[in-house]
């Protein structure tokens, strides 16, 4: 394994919400550890408020965490407010958001897109033009030079992506944080931006962050995957393991409920009711058990711990991956 | 001789017939043609999924299905035919039983057109006495039932809508599609809204209604691994116009036209190993200026000058759909010329 670029620990983020006298607390993000390595996509999987882009939020430093570390380049950088400090670590750790419509000025080029970072972070400033037409070479807009003068609304979703991704490129960062970043394209178009990803993570040596609710782009593309559900990640380990053969009975149900072309007939799946979103106040014990078709009564009392119970591979789960203590109790 | 005809659309239900049937539709934007010349079929209890990508028509033909085009949208050319009957001809009476008693409608968005400061069963009440002569116990009655029919709890007809789930309010919205026990409900990205979980549920919840109900479906969906699951016959649309048309596992196995090869070349397995996969190069035309000929021609990966006779059909003659195999149909020159 190569190095890290960027280290997670213990990240936390909790939303107060009520009244002065009933304070509660969202759990958006509990206790969540991962490291981003070079050369590798990480994908962070997720239905709707399960808290994967609050994590994402945080790593841009668009909230600051309630505990827990960032550590970029061996210093915690979770929440420093020293303007120097937060330069450096923005140009390293750039963001690519879902909406590359709402992403891009309409009013100005796609060539004042790219410039803007080089100049805020003092990069390139004598052959800038030459640095854009490099980048917009980068993501595949070519030519360049006509790209560049071209605004917004004369692009197409995918190439508006491109131009976003291109903008997140311009600061040579060293890790790239991807908020859903294909799935209000089109679906044709789709598989192109994933090849760029696995492009720029071969060719630049990039670490990614590819946030999705999309398990097979997920597999496509990464090489770890974090599985999400209400605030913790229950599942970790090598996307293409986990997708095969599942630990958790969230990742499962998950995985059974994306739509198939090639599964044989169309066996019903039996879903529990319940919520994958983050929980007020959650009490002890794993956050899943209400829909979990094969809980036992620890799981009620003990928040499980993620257990690494095959090589790689970590699950929250009593049953499929007990800890030592709890393999003693059952 | 139409207007008797359409009083009475349920009746002249012959299983052999279609049940609607698009010949030749073609509706504007002002002067963009988003539907151009589309030939379609439903039959009785069948569910036709339509898939193909944003801007390709797919919606505007739904809405033309259920005569709820507004202007600029304006039927150019072609018939609806529901039972036979041409919907395009219908007067607003007419139209006003038509919709929602013989066909209903489940749009992509519907769980935010509940009201947000009526209680459910109310907006229930509301509905069905606006089409039957029904007193507002019995709706309300009746609205608990439906409730029950998709897997919510029948006290809920008391609950506002900010009470319920998205998933829940999707529901409330398919229950009230299916009040009136139409013969067609059009649902169009009825579940992309939605969390994949949640979305497994709904889907087996319509399939399994369907079957008992017997009603047909128009399922429109950009995502075409969801269709191959829940639709008998499916139907590609590209620029306007319906480039294929099979069996849905036919469209899964054996796709024909090379835009068809390309979606399904644009999901990533679940299974397998995994190989780079191509997409679609470029992106769907303008259709202010569609191009000449064939319409995905600049994107066709079999569209190169070197084979200068196809080449020459492939940018000035436009495609005609043809049966390759029973019940299966392509708009392409290339499977022209090999079958």
């Amino acid at each position: 394994m190569s190095t890290t670029t960027l280290e997670v620990e213990a990240l936390t983020k909790h939303f107060p919400v009520g009244t002065a006298l009933i304070r509660s607390r969202v759990h958006a993000v509990d206790d969540v550890s991962f490291a981003l390595r070079p050369g590798t996509i990480t994908a962070l999987v997720g239905e709707s408020g399960s808290g994967k882009s609050t994590v994402a939020r945080l790593l841009a430093r668009l909230y600051q965490p309630t505990s827990g570390r960032v550590v970029f380049d061996g210093k915690d950088l979770a929440r420093t407010r020293r303007r120097r400090e937060l330069l450096r670590y923005r140009a390293n750790v750039q963001m690519i958001f879902q909406d590359p419509f709402g992403s891009l000025n309409p009013a100005k080029t796609v060539r004042h897109h790219l410039v803007r970072p080089l100049r805020i972070h003092g990069l390139h400033t004598d052959r800038i033009d030459d640095r854009v037409h490099e980048l917009l070479d980068t993501v595949g807009l070519v030519p360049p030079e006509r790209v560049a003068a071209k605004y917004p609304h004369e692009l197409s979703g995918g190439q508006r992506q491109r131009v976003a991704i291109a903008r997140a490129l311009a600061v040579e960062p060293q890790v790239i944080v991807a908020d859903e970043p294909i799935s209000m394209l089109d679906v044709s178009i789709r598989i192109g931006i994933l090849n760029l990803m696995l492009e720029l993570k071969e060719k630049q040596d990039l670490a990614f962050l590819y946030v999705t609710h999309d398990l097979a782009s997920a597999r496509y593309v990464a090489d770890d995957i974090l599985v999400m559900y209400a605030g913790q990640i229950v599942e970790q380990g090598p996307a293409d393991q986990v997708l095969a053969e599942p630990l958790h009975p969230y990742t499962q149900l998950l995985l059974a409920s994306v739509p198939d072309p090639s599964r044989d007939g169309h066996e019903e799946i039996e879903v529990r009711k319940g919520l994958a979103a983050a929980a007020v106040d959650p009490p002890d014990g794993c956050r899943f058990v209400g829909r979990c078709p094969i809980s036992v009564e620890v799981c009620r009392r003990v928040t499980p711990p993620l257990v690494e119970a095959r090589p790689q591979q970590s699950a929250r789960c009593h049953v499929n991956a007990p800890s030592p203590a709890i393999r003693e109790e059952l | 001789m139409i207007a008797t005809a359409s009083a009475e659309p349920r009746t002249s239900a012959d299983r052999t017939e279609p049940l609607v049937e698009l010949r030749r539709l073609a509706v504007e934007y002002g002067p963009v043609r988003a539907v151009d010349g589309v030939d379609l079929s439903i039959a009785p209890g069948e569910i036709l999924g339509l898939a193909g990508e944003s801007g390709c028509g797919k919606s505007t033909v739904a809405n033309a299905v259920m005569q709820i085009l507004r202007p600029p949208a304006r039927i150019a050319g072609g018939q609806i035919l529901f039972n036979g009957v041409d919907t395009i001809r219908m007067n607003r009476e007419e139209l006003r039983r038509f919709r929602w008693r013989n066909v209903s409608m489940v749009f992509q968005s519907a769980m935010n057109a509940l009201n947000p400061v009526m209680r459910v069963g109310d907006q229930f009440v509301d509905m069905m006495r606006a089409h039957e002569r029904i007193s507002k116990r019995d709706a309300l009655a009746r609205g608990g039932e439906l409730l029950d029919l998709v897997g919510i709890d029948t006290r809920r007809v008391r609950a506002y809508p900010h009470e319920l789930s998205g998933g829940m309010r999707q529901r409330v919205i398919i229950a009230m599609a299916l009040a009136l026990r139409p013969e067609l409900v059009i649902m169009d990205e009825p579940t992309t809204a939605l969390d994949v979980v949640v979305q497994r549920e709904i889907l087996q919840q319509v399939k399994t209604l369907q079957r008992e109900l017997g009603f047909a479906v128009l399922f429109i969906t950009h995502d075409l691994s969801l269709l191959v699951e829940i639709a008998d016959r499916i139907a590609i649309m590209y620029a306007g116009e319906i480039v294929e048309e099979a069996p849905a596992g036919e469209i899964h196995r054996a796709p024909r036209h090379p835009y068809t090869v390309g979606l399904m070349q644009s999901f990533p397995p679940l299974h397998g190993p995994i190989v780079r996969m191509t997409g679609i190069p470029g992106a769907p035309p303008d259709l202010a200026s569609p191009p000449a000929g064939c319409r995905f021609h600049p994107r066709c990966p079999h569209c190169r000058p070197e084979d200068a006779e196809l080449y020459a059909r492939q940018t000035t003659e436009r495609p005609r759909l043809l049966e390759v195999s029973p019940a299966h149909s392509a708009a392409c020159h290339l499977v022209e010329r090999e079958s």
